[in-house]
This record gives C-alpha cells, structure tokens and sequence, in this order.
C-alpha cells in the first residue's frame, strides 16, 4: 500500500467520518416523535383532564420552551405558572369583567389581546398551526392552569359558549 | 475529452450535447415518474419503501445531490477567480489551475443531473401529497429553474471548451465564467425558495392556498439562507480543491508535480479561508430570521432537541481552525527565512488551543427543553441565544485573530520591508493587535454583567472590531511589503505529508459539517413537511436518534466522496 496512495487516504478518510460518528453516538441520544393524540370527551374526568393538560402542554403544546412550573429565571422569557400567585388565582384577575376560563381560553388563542405587563408578546397562538390545539385540548390545558391554585370550572360543555363570548377573538399572527 | 478545438463552433457542439443530456435526463425522470404511479396506483398521499425507509433514501439523495451541486457551484467560483488572478499577474501556474479544476465541471454536472432525477423521482413516487402540493404553488419558479440548468450547462461548456481558443481574448473568457457563476446563483437562490418555504413558509392562507407568489418566494429564511450557502460554497469549493491537491502530492512522481500541487493545495485553502470567515455571521443571520419567524421554532432549534448537536458543531469548527493553522505552520518550515517567525507559533498555539476549550465548554448544553428550564439562566426572549454564548463569540474572535495572523506571518516569511518606516509599521500593527484584542476581551467580560439586550450590541461590537482590525492590518501590510526585498524563497513541494492530510482533514470535515447543518436545517420543522401548514403524516414523521443521524450523514458524504473520486480519476491529466 502506498502512503499517500488511494487506499491510505480512504481509511483516513473512514476514520475521520467514524470519529464524528462515535461523537454522535456519545451525546445524549434525544429522539423527537410527533405527539400522540390523546382522545378527550364528556366522559373524561376533572382528574384526567387536568393530566391530560399537562401532557399536552410539555409535548403537543412546547409551552416549557418559554414558559415554566416555577419560577426560577431572573429574567425569565414568559410568566411561570406556579409561584407564589399561581396561575390558577391570578387569571381571574387579569382582566376586569373576565373570569379564569374567558381569560385563559383568550390567552390561549390571542395571546396578543392581552399581553402580561415586563414580557414582549412572542407566543403563538394555540389553536393555530404550527402547535394546532383541538377546542378539547385547549380545555385540558385550561383545566390543568386552573388547577395550580384555583379551581377547576372549565369543562368541555362550556366551548360554544366561551367562543360565543370571545366572538373578536380570532388568534393568528 | 479535450479542449484543443480551436474553432468557436466546437464548443457551441459541446455545449449542445450538454443540453440534450439534461433534457434527456429530465424526460427519462418525469417517464419514470408516470410509469411508476400507473403501475403502483395513484391517489395516496405516502408510499413506503421497504428496508431503508422513504424519509431516509430521501435524506441521502437529496444530501449528495446537494454536495455535488455545492461543488459544481463553488468550483466555478473558485476557477473563475483562481483565472483572474493569473491573469492580472500574468502567471500562467493559475491559469492550469483554473482550467484543471474546469476539467471537473462537464462530469460532475452529469452526475448531479443524474441524481436530480433520482432525487425527483423519489420525491414524487414516495412523497405525491407533498410533492404535488409543492408543484401546484412553485411550477413557475420549477420551470425558470429548469431554465437556469440549462442555462448553467451551456455557459459551462462554452467556458471549458473556449478555453484555449479564447487564449489571446482571456477578458472574454473570464466574462463567460462570471455568466457562469450568475447562472449558478441564479440556482441557489431557486431551490433556496422552496427549502425556506418549507422552514418558514409565507403566502400562503391557513389552508396552505396560495395567497401571494411573490410572500411565498421571500420568505423569512430565504436571503440568509442564500446569503449563507453562497458563502458557504466558496469555503466548500476551495477545501475540496485543495485536498484534490493533496492527494496529487502526495501520489505525484516527480518533484515539478509535487511542487505544483503543493502549490494548489496551499491555493485552495487559502480561499476555503476566506469562505469561512465570513461564515459564522452569515449563520446568526439567519438564526435571526427563524426567531423573527416564530420564536418557537428558534428557541427549540437552539436549546432543544438540538442542543447536542451544536456541541458537535462546536468540536468540528475548532478543529477546522486547528487543522487551518496546523497546515500554515507547517507550510512554513519550506520557507527560508521563515526561521524568523516560527518562534510564535507556540503563542498562536497557546491562543487557539485555551479558545476551542472555552468554545466547547458547555453552557446551554442540555438534552431536553425540559432540562433547560430546569436548569435556568437568563434570557431574554429574542436575543438570548447570543447572550448565552457571549464567552464562545469571544473565543471564536480569538480563533479568527489568530488564524489570520498565522497567515500573516506565512505570508511574510520569506519577504524583509525595504521602506524606511518599517520598524514604526510594524510597532503601529502591534499596538492595533494588542488594542483589539484587548478590546474584545473587555467587551466580552463586561457582557457578563449587563442585560442580555445590551450583551448583543457587545458582540456586535466585536465583530466591528476584529474586521476593523483586519482591515487596518492589512492597509499596513500592504504598504510596509509593497517593495519587500526577497530573504529567501519558497521551496514549493517540500512539505511533509501530514501537511497534506491536514488539507484532507479540513474538507472531509467541511462536508461533514455541511451534512450535520442541514440536518439541523430541516430537522426543525420536526413533524411538519412545511412548518404550520402540512404536517408529515408518515411513519417515519420523527427525527432520530442523534447517533442514527450522524451515521446517516456519514453515508452520504462517504458516497459524494467515492463519486467526487470518481470525477477526478476520470478527469485526471492525460486521460481522454
Ligand atoms: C414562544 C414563547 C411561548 C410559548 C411557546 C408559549 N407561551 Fe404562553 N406566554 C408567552 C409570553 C411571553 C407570555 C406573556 C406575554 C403575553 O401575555 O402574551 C405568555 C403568556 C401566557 C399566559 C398568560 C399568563 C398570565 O400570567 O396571565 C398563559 C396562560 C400562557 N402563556 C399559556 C401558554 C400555553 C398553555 C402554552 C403552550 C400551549 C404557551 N403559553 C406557549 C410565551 C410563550
């Protein structure tokens, strides 16, 4: 075998790809899978909707990518939910006239309709692509908000109703 | 193949067949494309290969396609100037360069045809929801592409075959090659419109309808991602040239040979480094852009899933600078007179070495979005990124400082100043590196105690600084060895192997780079064929596990390798 000939250079050339490949393998190995759907009806209880709200919000949702449990960032990118005024309380008094399931199905889907004061307005809206919320997910998702520190009053029986009354709210960037 | 024909009309021939080649490529391609719906049935929206998988045969198509049509891009580039030079001062050593790597165009050209139509007719057999949505919004812009292909494969012909009959009107023949490369922008910024579509589409309503042609064709990612392949290309042109030279050298017979390649690989490095520069910034740009397109999408693709896989960008580019300054240094030991400047090499060692570490220490590094809210640190909604990185943009500063300077000290070694303020010049460009550097040091430090918002103007700062620096050096630099008096000469072909394997190293890790960047590229739309507007329903609608993907990546620069031999043994002189 040559030095220098075409065969040297391949298995240097091997070598350097197997390098980068054995880097690739050392690393935390994350895979991404798409969210799986999870079926919510009249049936479900407060209990799993809460749950199941929760799920949605670390997968389908993405919300951790801004938002967090508690609050813990000096200057975080999104309000935390938990903390000592928990979202669950607070929602009903963010908006005069509006109680937790108006304010949060709003925040949820025009979350430029009221931007919380010290953060700029950057969240998408849920129910449009690319995180596309059913109405039933956005309620299990308002239903494990509430749940930090209030009480659970959503329910799937109340979406025509709230979308009725946020008839202005259309979300969209 | 030969380019001898001295008459005009010749490469007109030439460049005929190259249009009939295509054409027939294209025809057998949408034949295929027909012939194989009428036999599998239409009217589905996926259809599954069996062992490989779809979305992985797609991967590796597309990927080699993407290389060699990078190569078939950044060589014209490269060529065209490497001509220029020669021609302006009038050293006939270019002029074989340029036409050498000429030589390289006709085939490659029918190779990454070839695999357009494999990577087409894949697209519409295994993807026909997808593909046909795609054609039913870009059919214009797919046909001006077409034009710009034809386009491309005359002028490249004409350019080649016109080569020694333009001999004595070389003005000529350079202004085909700029035509060449207009065309072979023209393409980049084509198929970069359907690529950011699918990353940050635009123009179109919730119902994916088309809305505006002209909203879907500049789209958020579309100029920086022009901006940045182009650039890109010219760093991936010359890093592939000059392990072309490697390899020559080292399998070269005598030492006229060996002197040339050397020559050439030294050539094509130089204009990889040029390329490279620039090239982080162009990367930030476009960074940019995802963020100002949806903040989601930027924050997932910096601190998420990804997180690991800019640790290994991280690793790749150190090394690149290491392999850069490695090769210079040696490359110095043929210089006489060189003697004089080798003593710093250990301090441009010492500075390269402590800035890859600071720039591979993790900072943000987690595996999961969830880790990285646990883990805290202070953001700021669209800057954040930059603020966390305020040590690594330092420390990249320093690695292009001191690969520039490495190569100032090169291009010094065998000159001495004759003008009479040589000695003031020389102190003048150390105090601009010592008040430079010490400038970004501060700027960097003192990052660490404002706001992130504030942060992001100190590495603008910087970048201000260090091409503020660059610039002044070489204003000096120039003056100072306008007349230089000669110490010694350049002993070209006199260098050890392990030089050349450097410049081997760097475009093998180039590519692979390319490969794992474009991953990261497309794997942000993570389920989504076009980001918020057709999701991917298909069983491989996931991004692999990172050990999976570089291995995928790994295949496909090992196979535009093999193919890219292939060219250049087909190619190589005295064969016809
Ligand atoms: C791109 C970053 C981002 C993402 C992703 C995001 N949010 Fe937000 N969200 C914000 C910001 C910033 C605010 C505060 C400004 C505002 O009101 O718009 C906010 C506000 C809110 C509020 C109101 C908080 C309050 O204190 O009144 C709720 C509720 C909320 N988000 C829920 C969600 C949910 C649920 C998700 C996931 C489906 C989500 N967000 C995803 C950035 C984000």
């Amino acid at each position: 075998m040559k030095k220098g000939g075409f065969v040297s250079i391949l298995l240097f050339f091997l070598v350097v790809e197997a390098f980068y490949t054995l880097v690739g393998n050392i690393i935390p190995q994350v895979e991404s899978r798409p969210p799986k759907e999870i079926r919510i009806t009249r049936e479900t209880s407060i209990d799993d909707l809460v749950f199941i709200g929760e799920r949605i919000m670390k997968e389908k949702g993405g919300c951790f990518v801004c938002h967090e449990l508690e609050p813990r960032e000096a200057q975080p990118r999104a309000p935390a939910f938990k903390g000592p005024d928990p979202i669950g309380r607070r929602a009903s008094r963010r908006v005069p006239g509006m109680d937790a399931d108006h304010y949060l199905w709003q925040s949820l889907v025009d979350p430029r309709a009221y931007v919380v004061k010290g953060f700029f307005p950057i969240m998408p809206p849920v129910n449009k692509p690319p995180v596309n919320l059913s109405d039933e997910e956005i309620v299990a998702v308002i239903a494990f908000l509430e749940s930090l520190g209030g009480e659970v009053t959503i329910s799937l029986d109340k979406i025509p109703r709230l979308k009725k009354d946020l008839e202005g709210v259309k979300g969209g960037r | 193949m030969t380019s001898e024909g001295s008459a005009l009309g010749y490469p007109f021939l030439k460049a005929l067949k190259g249009v009939v080649k295509i054409l027939a490529i294209l025809a057998i391609s949408y034949l295929a494309i027909y012939l194989l719906n009428a036999l599998l049935g239409d009217g589905v929206d996926y259809r599954n290969l069996p062992i490989l998988g779809s979305r992985n045969l797609i991967w590796l198509v597309a990927q080699v396609h993407l290389l060699l049509g990078a190569f078939l891009l950044g060589v014209p580039m490269f060529a065209v100037t490497v001509e220029l030079i020669g021609w302006k001062k009038g050293d006939g050593r270019f002029d074989r360069l340029a036409h050498d790597f000429t030589r390289l165009f006709t085939l490659t050209g029918t190779i990454a045809a070839i695999l357009g139509g494999i990577l087409l007719v894949s697209l519409f057999i295994l993807y026909p929801g997808f593909s046909g949505y795609m054609r039913s919004i870009y059919s214009p812009t797919w046909h001006l592409y077409i034009g710009l292909v034809l386009g491309e494969v005359i002028s490249m012909y004409l350019y080649y075959y016109s080569w020694k009959a333009l001999e004595g009107r070389k003005g000529m023949h350079i202004l085909l090659g700029i035509i060449l490369n207009l065309f072979g922008i023209a393409i980049v910024f084509v198929t970069d419109i359907w690529v950011a579509f699918m990353m940050t589409p635009g123009g179109v309503d919730e119902k994916g309808n088309l809305v505006s042609m002209w909203d879907a064709i500049n789209t958020y990612a579309w100029m920086p991602l022009n901006i940045h392949r182009l650039i890109a290309n010219v760093a991936f042109g010359g890093s592939i040239a000059a392990a072309y030279g490697a390899y020559r050298f080292l399998s070269a017979g005598d030492d006229e040979r060996r002197a040339y390649y050397d020559w050439m690989g030294y050539i094509g490095n130089f204009i990889a480094m040029v390329g490279l520069i620039p090239l982080p910034f162009a990367g930030y740009l476009l960074a940019m852009e995802i963020y100002a397109f949806n903040e989601q999408m930027g924050i997932s693709m910096m601190g998420g899933t990804f997180s690991w896989l800019w640790f290994m960008q991280a690793v790749i580019i150190g090394a690149i600078f290491l392999a850069a300054n490695y090769y210079l240094w040696t490359a110095m030991e043929k210089i006489e007179g060189a003697e004089r400047y080798r003593g710093y090499r250990k301090y441009l060692l010492l500075v390269i070495v402590v800035c890859y570490g600071v720039w591979l220490t993790p900072h943000s590094l987690v595996a999961t979005v969830e880790e990285a809210r646990a883990l805290g640190g202070a953001f700021h909604p669209v800057l954040g990124v930059f603020g966390v990185m305020a040590a690594k943009i330092t420390a990249v500063f320093f690695l292009i400082m001191a690969t520039f300077l490495s190569f100032m000290l090169y291009r010094r070694s065998d000159k001495r100043p004759t003008v009479s303020w040589a000695g003031k010049g020389n102190l003048l460009q150390v105090l601009l590196l010592i008040l430079s550097a010490g400038a970004i040091i501060f700027l960097g430090v003192y990052g660490y105690f404002v706001p992130a918002a504030v942060r992001i103007r100190m590495s603008m700062a910087q970048v201000v600084i260090v091409f503020i620096f660059m610039v002044l050096f070489l204003i000096i630099e120039y003056f100072l060895y306008r007349n230089a008096e000669a110490v010694g000469r350049i002993r070209w072909g006199d260098m050890p192997g392990r030089s050349q394997y450097a410049l081997i190293f760097l475009a093998i890790t180039f590519t692979w780079l390319m490969g794992l960047m474009g991953y990261i590229r497309s794997g942000i739309r993570k389920f989504w064929h076009i980001y918020g507007v057709m999701p991917d329903r298909s069983p491989q609608a996931y991004l692999p596990a990172h050990g999976v993907s570089t291995f995928i990546i790994s295949i496909a620069i090992l196979i535009f390798f093999l193919l890219i031999s292939l060219v250049f043994w087909m190619a190589r002189e005295g064969r016809h």
